[in-house]
């Protein structure tokens, strides 16, 4: 390594001391010098906001893999495919969208020191158009630390009680009441882990044997009637994936070998509807079947029902998908493939009048947009981080 | 069956004084006492899973992914984060907690139960990332499920690397 004595230091410096004086000379005699062009007026620096949301926009939760202490929510116009902003949350974060579209939350832990110290769980609460922290509310440390996943908190379609699910193992669902700002109280969920909410005042859990559990509770936060189902399917010999499609009180839940299993949530039990099958024997002979992360997505003003796929063999569940299959969720019929230009570990379809199909790989870190009714290509947008969910508006 | 569990218990037990955890996780035991077959039966029963057709029959190499004992192992491999297959690095804390599976060692043709014991505590190690799921299931069967994170009753709750630990033959 080269040693420099103090004097040549000082020389060097007085250099460039000297050259900046002079560019700072010349900059000066060029703004001021009068010009037969119109100059540029000054720039004046602001800070954008976000317009309303759009129904083809995207918001992409980025782990920021490996250190996912700090995660983010990329907003995409599905469009357009341009960056329009992000959010920042903390560890094995969960973010939600408020029906009215006004405020967004991150669901997250942090530990004081990082990767150490007393750990916090929060709700942070942004505004959807600045993304400015307009408030927290403090959660008990027991949070279910996951890779991110949909229904591990859920909003009432009202948008007043936030649920995030909790694990400490034991299980239980905090009510937080975004109306009032504040943390209301646990209902204990046994033997049943997620939640997802299916009516103002109403969420189900899935559990260990198949079963569903219905939970109703008053403006408080207190459970007011339970309801566990009998098993719905038999997580032995094929599992249900645990992130379903939940459309209003329905969810249709997708097993790793291709049945799909609509559940009607309106009632105080839930109750299954005729289950039947993504794949014919033909698809089973050429091993196809669902798998990623967010598997399965529903588009209501179609009803037709996305399911990611690909060929593979058992426990094959997290396998990248090749095509989307897409389904008339009444008839059953199959009524469209889609070829992924690039492998897929999540989808989701919008709601928009043009819904947009979005495919989103996590190797190469991409997105990529389809015409949903005609599966066609539209674009993609690189260089998103390390993503695993897609939310919509 | 009924054995496992109790030695994981005792294991447990010896491993953590808070009594408030144990209380937590009892009541987590109860909760999937309810349903009838404890994890690892259900790993063995699911689809008559056999697991000497294992994609992993690497006997020599646990620095790999394909290392036999990984057949499920869905993190950072601890043995190239200065730890072991079923040691942690230093300064990171065993968890006391785990979720557990079946594996096929190809190199003594028996199929083992392995605790994937996460090592906890410190920022994430970021090195050999494995993706395995052979008998992988979902949340709601949380013994079976790897992308929770297994830090239950650890100092603290961030995941560092992952081991695989043979707790006994099927």
């Amino acid at each position: 390594m080269a040693e420099y004595s103090f004097a040549s230091v000082v020389l060097m410096l007085i250099k460039r001391i000297e050259i900046v004086a002079m560019l700072a000379v010349a900059i000066l005699l060029l703004v001021g010098a009068p010009s037969a062009r119109a100059q540029l007026p000054a720039d004046q620096m602001t800070t954008l906001t976000l317009p309303d949301p759009k129904p083809n926009w995207v918001y992409i939760m980025d782990l920021q893999f490996p250190v996912n202490m700090l995660q983010k929510i990329w907003i995409i116009d599905g469009e357009t495919r341009k960056l329009l902003g992000t959010v920042f949350g903390g560890y094995e974060a969960n973010f939600e969208i408020s029906p009215d579209h006004r405020e967004m939350y991150m669901i997250d832990t942090y530990y004081s020191r990082g990767w150490r110290g007393d750990r916090t769980d929060v709700v942070t609460i942004f505004d959807a158009h600045t993304t400015n922290v307009l408030g927290e509310i403090a959660l008990p440390p027991k949070r279910l630390l996951i890779v991110p996943k949909r229904n591990t908190t859920s909003i009432t379609p009202d948008g007043r009680f936030l649920l995030v699910a909790n694990m400490t193992p034991a299980t239980s669902v905090s009510i937080v009441d975004l109306k009032g700002r504040k943390f209301l109280g646990e209902i204990e969920t046994p033997g049943c882990a997620q939640v997802a909410a299916t009516g103002n005042r109403q969420f189900f859990s899935m559990c260990a044997d198949g079963s569903m559990l219905t939970v109703q509770f008053d403006d408080s936060g207190k459970q007011i009637a339970k309801s566990q189902s009998k098993p719905l399917f038999d997580p032995n010999t094929d599992p249900m994936f645990d992130q379903p499609a939940v459309v209003g009180n329905k969810a249709y839940f997708v097993s790793y070998h291709g049945k799909v299993l609509p559940v009607d949530f309106s009632g105080p039990e839930a109750a299954a509807q005729p289950s039947w099958s993504l794949v014919d024997d033909k698809d089973v002979a050429q091993k196809w079947r669902p798998g990623g992360w967010q598997t399965v997505t529903y588009q209501a003003k179609s009803g037709i029902l996305y399911a990611l796929m690909h060929q593979g063999g058992e426990w094959t569940h997290k396998q990248f998908g090749t095509e989307v299959w897409a389904f008339n969720a009444q008839t059953h019929a199959r009524v469209q493939r889609i070829k992924l230009k690039t492998p897929g570990y999540s989808i989701r379809v919008s709601n928009a009048d043009k819904p947009i199909l979005f495919d989103m790989s996590l190797l190469p870190s991409k997105l990529e947009t389809y015409s949903a009714p005609d599966g066609k290509f539209l674009g993609e947008y690189d260089d998103i981080g390390s993503p695993f969910l897609l939310y919509g508006p | 069956m009924d054995k496992f569990v109790e030695s994981l218990t005792r294991s447990i037990a010896q491993r953590t004084s808070r009594r408030s955890f144990l209380a937590r996780l009892g009541t987590f035991i109860l909760g999937a006492a309810a349903i009838p077959l404890l994890p690892v039966d259900r790993v063995a029963r699911a689809q008559g899973t056999d697991f000497k057709k294992s994609a992993h029959k690497n006997v020599n190499d646990d620095l790999t992914c394909d290392y036999w004992k990984y057949c499920a192992i869905d993190g950072f491999l601890c043995t190239c984060c200065g730890g072991d297959s079923h040691d942690c690095p230093p300064g990171a804390t065993p968890s006391p907690t785990s979720w557990v599976g079946t594996c096929h060692n190809p190199g003594d043709n028996r199929d083992y139960i392995v605790s994937y014991r996460d090592c906890c505590g410190k920022g994430a190690c970021g090195k050999c990332l494995c993706g395995n799921t052979e008998g992988e299931m979902p949340i709601y069967r949380a013994q079976l499920d790897s992308d929770l994170i297994w830090c239950f009753g650890a100092p603290t709750m961030v995941y560092h690397c992952s081991t695989s630990e043979i707790v006994g033959v099927k």
